[in-house]
């Protein structure tokens, strides 16, 4: 039963995507393909409710809810093994969530919405499958699935360099997710080799160290973990990686910047939890402190450069860079609260992102510009935007009482009992983010409003603007108030990653 | 009752969520609104009051999120704290509906004032460190959204910015204290903190480090140097806001979280020793500042700032009740003060204290009560200011006697520039070509009710020290009571001979000493260097980073797409040139010979009949070739 739940709310956005494809060739009416792809894409939210309502809280760590696995290519060994936990739960929650949002979000939309609503459905259906998907092969699938949709989403729909940009976001991830490739390759024929089975059953692989004591060879992990990193690192992205992303946001839609930023990356930081530190603790503790290093550059890069951008949205893509570095950060601690305040940092971040290029791609829409030069003054023309834009900002700065605080408070607590230095110098990261928020606030939100923007008497929000932000920022502010819910159901999640961290070390 | 006392902040988020609700048809009634709330909550916690004072104390706590605790504690310390805060929030709320009488955005403003003041009576409520910490930021938001309430001004949203960032620094060095004595005890509960270290487990240099980092913090909520500069700018606000947040209640917030954490400073004589240099530079650098300036509202801010650096003098020479004496009467007489310069402003239209002038013949009522709050900072006894302004110059003797000299000089500045400010703005000819007359009624009756806390107050000196140390307090020496009324009474003298009686020029006397006056005047040159310090990070280092990161990092990536690029070209070109050119070439034999070729398969009978002979004949030929070669 619970297994074909699963199977419901992986599929149901595919056909979802189908259905909205069929229906809008058969009806064009613009209204009606909305309406449509709204209904479809709450399906799926709807299931992953009632999925949240029977989740088990109390089950030990390392053991996967709504479980199931198929054979699938026997012969290759391939299976369709997927499940839940407390540390794919919140990412695909989150992505069921942002769907309807960006549909609603996506109401003025005007070219070719068809394929526009196709290609998010599909995309949902992507995401949803790389962070249940247990099996290698299968997680390859739609880890390589994700970028399709994208790349189309960039390309049809992007501003004026979208063709730059949408193939180097294609072939940057694309290259990285190969290298990843050979290392699953390795990881599956050294099992082949122990145990002569030939399986890309992820859970199979992972649970033979656990009961046979052998785990891979150190230098046989010390080789594959890299690989996997890179993988992973071009997607969180980690600097020096990183330069994909401001491209592509610059030039992607607003609702598909909202995916990227808060799902999409997520997927570099899920993988690297689950796959490379889940298989190969011994590697992730010998190369803690090249990415705790990593994590601090990123941090602070990304803050510094953020400070330099004039474009709204290229500033809010740096700020990622940055807030994604504390999960390299946090993860690469090796401790407790820290790990787990990263892993909180995906689903906070993904909040919080989205709320973020919402008000962005909301304002570009509203007045025709996002550069901050050309703004200034525009809270007196936008004050209902403004409002939720100086929220958003402080959410992202880490306000407490927000959920951008929670992460940041478990990473920076649990860091400090580790290593102090690091610490230190990666909370100078906190002064940069207040800064280059509040200086764009006072550059392009303060002010007196120009005469030309006075003139031109821009929207403010519209019904189906609020619904999306309001939903998120409630949110965002009753799981920082009250935190407990998701920080138990992460803790749940990683726990038993941690004790194998710690067995190590 | 005192079980219940977690309830003290709640009528406040209560009117806060009301005024969220319907303050856009209350509209200027979100004030009375607003003061229910404050109202309930100081009626709560006077209904704590007998039982807290008679030496119980309260607390609740529960888990959070993993593993850290939430918790309210009351006892004498907090319910005093938490008494002035609804008591004073009243008052401003009640002058508020006075004075933002024809402003717009007052949900905003009634909002943001009601969060402030919950997150204020959390502050003081929190039992551990972190949940003060938390309000502490919630605080600080406020501050940044009332300063920039005028957000239209570009001056407004630029002092916002600056309040928000410049304590930000001090928050994270805070943090960064609060982190490593999580790290030392286990826990930043205030009890196990204290009783930790009471029973010896700590280590000094951690203890030490921790202490500094958690009064960095301290140095910027409460504006001590080097930090101070957010303060005076932080005038743009409206002047409720200065009276409620930037002199009366958030500024102090340092001050109280140190008198919590008194034992741990006791225990770090470093620590006190830097408390003791940063508040006497605060205190004398600020005051003198103050002399020179114009602006009726940063005269009383650079005062605050001055006032604060006497509290933490007080906290560095070891005596906190001392600075939480002061910390009441100066909230009382400084917020009569920022209210009373409001409604001069309100009355006059100029925040320049040389085009007033004259100013009691109209404002009678605000002139006069704004004089009992002069005497009371300038610290005339036996008015409040005095009281415990004596307490911190006895302990700071008892410190160190440098250090109360010059705290004695600033008690003249004080005097001289309180004087200062009252004699050019009440008394004399009328300087400016205003149309003076007396505020309206709720803005006066908060002056009215204060003057009496500003000049009585200290007649609860011996009940609070008495309260919070349990045994009365006798001076062991009296000379730095009468140093200081004797500096005072000069303060005053040299007021008057200059300002009312013109005995002396005050432009002669800045001239004089020109270099000084302009060193002032540009406040140090510190903010001029901080502007310097943030523009070449911000624009230059960042620009330069963006650079390095457009075309040395990116420059990379693209240098490996173009290489690929370029091999590609080359496989291209090797591809139809070579493999597919020796493909082709055959191809071109083979075609260029069919063509040829193709002229004897004209069509015609004669051509092919011909061809045909030949053929035969060939045959013919290579037959009998072949049977001869046989």
């Amino acid at each position: 039963m619970s297994f074909d739940l699963l199977n419901i709310l992986l599929f149901l956005p595919l056909l979802g995507a189908a259905v909205v494809f069929v229906g809008g060739t058969l009806n064009k009416q613009p209204a009606f393909i909305k309406g449509l792809a709204l209904a479809v894409s709450l399906l799926p939210l709807a299931v992953n409710l009632y999925m949240l309502s029977l989740y088990d809280w109390q089950l030990p760590s390392g053991n996967y809810q709504f479980f199931g696995s198929v054979n699938w290519i026997a012969s290759l060994g391939i299976t369709y093994t997927v499940g839940l936990d407390g540390l794919s739960m919140p990412l695909v929650f989150l992505t069921s969530l942002l769907t309807p949002l960006v549909v609603l979000l996506s109401y003025d939309e005007h070219k070719d919405l068809r394929t526009f609503f196709t290609l998010l459905l599909l995309l949902e259906c992507g995401l949803i499958g790389v962070f249940v998907a247990l099996d290698f092969f299968l997680f390859y699938l739609f880890w390589e699935l994700v970028l399709i949709p994208m790349y189309f989403l960039i390309l049809g729909w992007g501003g004026p360099r979208r063709r730059y940009a949408a193939i180097k976001f294609f072939i940057y991830t694309h290259v990285a997710s190969l290298v990843m490739l050979v290392g699953i390759f390795a990881i599956v024929i050294w099992n082949f080799q122990q145990t002569g089975i030939f399986t890309f059953d992820f859970v199979a692989i992972s649970e033979i160290p656990r009961f046979s004591g052998v785990s891979l060879p150190l230098s046989l992990q010390y080789l594959i973990f890299p690989a996997l990193f890179f993988g992973f690192a071009v997607k969180i992205p980690t600097v020096p990686f990183h330069t994909w992303l401001p491209d592509a946001h610059v030039e992607a839609p607003t609702g598909g910047s909202v995916f990227l930023a808060a799902v999409m990356l997520k997927m570099g930081g899920y993988g690297l939890v689950r796959f490379a530190f889940g298989l190969m603790p011994e590697a992730a503790v010998h190369y803690a402190l090249p990415m705790a290093v990593l994590g601090i550059i990123s941090m602070l890069w990304g803050a510094v450069l953020a400070l330099a951008q004039d474009d709204l949205k290229k500033m809010i893509a740096y700020s990622s860079v940055s807030h994604m570095g504390l999960l390299l950060f946090g993860m690469a601690m090796l401790q407790e609260r820290a790990f787990n305040g990263a892993v909180l940092q995906m689903f906070a971040h993904g909040l919080i992102s989205a709320m973020l290029f919402m008000v962005c791609g909301i304002l570009q829409h509203s007045v025709g510009t996002r550069r901050i030069g050309d703004l200034g003054g525009v809270a007196s023309v936008l004050p209902r935007l403004s409002a939720i834009t100086v929220f958003t900002f402080f959410a992202s700065v880490g306000l407490p009482g927000l959920l951008g605080f929670i992460p940041e408070l478990q990473v920076f607590l649990g860091a400090f009992s580790v290593n102090k230095l690091l610490t230190v110098i990666a909370m100078l990261s906190m002064i940069v983010t207040a800064a280059y928020y509040l200086w764009a606030l006072e550059r392009a939100y303060f002010g007196q409003p120009s005469a030309d923007l006075q003139e031109k008497k821009p929207h403010d929000l519209q019904w189906f603007q609020t619904v999306p932000l309001l939903v998120l920022g409630v949110l965002v502010l009753v799981l920082g108030v009250w935190p407990a819910p998701i920080t138990d159901m992460v803790a749940q999640g990683t726990g038993y990653i941690i004790d194998l961290l710690g067995g190590v070390r | 009752m005192l079980g219940y006392f977690w309830l003290i902040p709640l009528p406040v988020l209560v009117t806060l969520l009301l005024t969220l609700l319907f303050g856009k048809q209350l509209g200027l009634k979100s004030a009375w609104l607003g003061m229910c709330g404050t109202v309930l909550s100081f009626c709560l916690a006077l209904a704590c009051a007998p039982a807290v004072f008679t030496g119980e104390s309260a607390s609740l706590s529960f888990t959070w999120f993993d593993n850290l605790q939430f918790g309210f504690l009351l006892d004498k310390l907090s319910l005093i704290l938490l008494l002035l805060v609804a008591f004073l929030a009243t008052l401003i709320l009640l002058y508020a509906y006075g004075y933002m009488e024809h402003e717009s955005g007052l949900l905003r403003f009634f909002a943001e004032v009601q969060l402030f003041v919950f997150s204020m009576l959390l502050v003081v409520l929190a039992d551990n460190l972190l949940q003060a910490f938390i309000f502490w930021e919630i605080m600080g938001l406020c501050s940044y959204l009332l300063i920039g309430f005028w957000f239209f001004k570009p001056s407004a949203a630029a002092a916002a910015k600056k309040a928000f960032l410049v304590t930000r620094v001090g928050d994270v060095v805070m943090l960064v204290g609060i982190i490593l004595l999580f790290d030392m005890f286990g826990s930043v509960e205030y009890s196990v903190m204290l009783s930790q270290a009471a029973a010896g487990n700590y280590d000094e240099f951690w203890l030490t480090i921790a202490t500094l980092c958690i009064f960095g913090g301290v140095i910027g909520k409460s504006a001590q140097f080097p930090l101070h500069v957010w303060l005076p700018d932080a005038m743009e606000g409206p002047t409720p806001v200065s009276a409620l947040i930037h002199a009366a209640t958030m500024v102090k917030a340092g001050i109280y979280l140190c008198a919590r954490l008194f034992p741990l400073f006791a225990l770090t004589p470093n620590t006190a020793d830097f408390m003791l240099i940063i508040g006497t530079v605060t205190a004398l650098g600020t005051a003198l500042m103050a002399v020179v300036n114009r602006d009726f509202k940063r005269i009383l801010a650079f005062s605050t700032l001055s006032q604060l650096g006497f509290m933490v003098v007080s906290l560095g020479a070891l005596n906190y009740v001392a600075a939480i004496l002061h910390l009441i009467n100066h909230a009382f007489f400084k917020a009569l003060l920022f209210m009373g310069a409001g409604s001069a402003i309100h009355g006059t239209g100029t925040n320049d204290i040389y085009e007033m002038g004259g100013l009691l013949k109209y404002q009678k009522v605000t002139g006069l009560t704004i004089l009992c709050a002069t005497v009371s900072i300038a610290g005339l006894p036996p008015f409040a200011g005095f009281w415990s302004k004596d307490e911190i110059l006895l302990a700071a003797y008892l410190a160190a006697p440098p250090v109360f000299w010059l705290l004695a000089l600033t008690s003249l500045l004080t005097a001289f520039y309180m004087f200062r400010l009252f004699f050019v703005v009440f008394c004399g000819p009328k300087r400016g070509d205003y149309h003076g007359h007396e505020s309206s009624v709720p803005m006066i009756a908060p002056l009215v009710v204060l003057s009496f806390f500003a000049l009585g107050s200290g007649a609860l000196t011996q009940t609070i020290t008495v309260l919070l140390t349990g045994h009365t307090h006798s001076a062991s020496t009296h000379l730095p009571m009468i140093v200081s009324i004797f500096a005072v009474i000069i303060g005053i003298g040299l007021s008057a001979a200059v300002y009312l009686f013109n005995i002396f020029s005050a432009d002669k006397a800045a001239k004089a000493a020109a270099p000084l006056h302009k060193l002032l005047l540009n406040r140090y040159y510190i903010d001029r260097l901080y502007e310097k310090i943030s523009y070449w990070f911000a624009v230059r280092f960042a620009e330069l980073a963006d650079v390095i990161d457009k075309y040395v990092i990116d420059g990379l990536v693209n240098l490996v797409a173009r290489v690929n690029l370029g091999l590609a070209t080359f496989c291209r070109w090797f591809d139809y040139c070579v493999v597919d050119g020796l493909i082709r070439g055959f191809c071109f034999v083979v075609s260029g010979f069919g063509g040829y070729m193709r002229r004897y398969a004209s069509g015609g009978l004669q051509g092919y009949l011909a061809l045909v002979l030949v053929g035969v004949f060939v045959l013919l030929l290579v037959a009998i070739g072949g049977v001869s070669l046989l």
